[in-house]
């Protein structure tokens, strides 16, 4: 059989047959084989969660959270005392009782959030986190030089404004309410929540563009 | 065991048109752990720590620092601990992993893949 014959039968075989998945998808499919055969995992508990996942979950979550804020007193007192219930309270198909708590940009205050040792986000809630969130850099960066970090997202604070870095862990996450923006005073609430991004959420954003559409 | 392909879960996506998760695995892989977590089989802390140590053992190497190795290391993190307490053997899902493999080469194209007695 010619070389030309051998490539054509070997591009036929992969055609006929299933993709075989990528090594790590292939390790993972085998590690679930496992767990659910003896009794540890369940293969709907998955699929459920891919599905809550799929469907509710998403920075848009604490974009509908940061507009209310904005938008009534009562809810902000609510988000600052207890985040995962004013959470509930709003978006009650969400997962509840994820350890996160809000933290609150100021005049003078701006807020950043990090997990130095792992890759820790509110997932459940907000989404997963962006990939430079999960990077070496960003980890070790965030609390040595957070004004350098920030500068390097566009954000560059102005004197007098203090970084608090927040150091996620397991127990406890963070989210970021940023300051609602100048000139928004007739915006409604799905308009405004149109204007905060993950990146604001996180705390490398520090001021949204009050543009109406920008969503 | 099978389950739709990434477009048909056009919500693993973040918003405004950016795709959360690079590899349907990578949702899968955190889709595990955060069931375990929550059913108080993986501990979250000890998670934690474990991945953290694993990232920076990686990062000390001079892998480079991305998606990939990020979620390289998420896996063999879940191996690990799931074998240390001998939820999931390495041995068996070294087995396991033989039998997915054989099983997809036997299945055209099209097909469900399926591993020899399982009817779903």
């Amino acid at each position: 059989m010619s070389s030309h014959d051998s490539d054509k039968v070997a591009r036929l075989h992969r055609e006929l047959h299933s993709h075989l998945p990528a090594e790590p998808a292939l390790r993972l499919k085998a590690l679930e084989t496992v767990l659910v055969e003896r009794g540890f995992l369940s293969q709907d508990a998955v699929d459920s969660w891919l599905d809550a996942y799929s469907e509710n979950v998403g920075p848009m979550n604490g974009a509908r959270v940061i507009a209310r804020a904005w938008t009534d007193p009562d809810f902000v007192a609510r988000l600052a005392e207890d985040t995962p219930a004013a959470f509930a309270a709003l978006l009650p198909h969400v997962e509840k009782g994820y350890p996160i708590k809000a933290v609150f940009n100021t005049p003078t205050t701006h807020n950043l959030v990090v997990c130095t040792l792992c890759s820790c986000y509110p997932l459940g809630i907000l989404g997963m986190s962006p990939a430079w969130y999960k990077s070496t850099a960003y980890r070790a960066r965030a609390v040595r030089d957070p004004r350098g970090v920030l500068a390097e997202f566009g954000t560059h604070l102005p004197e007098g404004v203090d970084v608090r870095v927040w150091d996620s862990t397991s127990d406890r996450r963070y989210m970021v309410v940023p300051e609602r923006p100048a000139g928004t005073g007739d915006w409604s609430e799905t308009e405004l929540a149109g204007l905060v991004t993950r990146n604001a959420m996180i705390g490398t954003v520090r001021d949204l563009t009050p543009a109406r559409g920008a969503a | 065991m099978s389950r739709p392909e990434p477009s048909a879960r056009a919500a693993l996506r973040q918003g405004r048109g950016e795709t959360a998760f690079a590899e349907q695995w990578h949702a899968e892989v955190v889709a595990v752990v955060e069931v375990l977590v929550a059913d108080g089989r993986l501990d979250p802390g000890a998670w934690s720590q474990a991945l953290g140590a694993e990232l920076e053992r990686r990062a000390a190497d001079g892998a480079p620092d991305s998606d990939a190795t990020y979620y390289a290391a998420f896996l063999a993190v879940l191996e690990q601990l799931l074998d240390g307490q001998d939820l999931a053997p390495s041995a068996e899902v070294e087995r396991r992993t033989e039998e997915w493999r054989r099983a997809y080469h036997a299945t055209p194209h099209g097909q469900p893949v399926r591993l020899a007695g399982q009817n779903d």
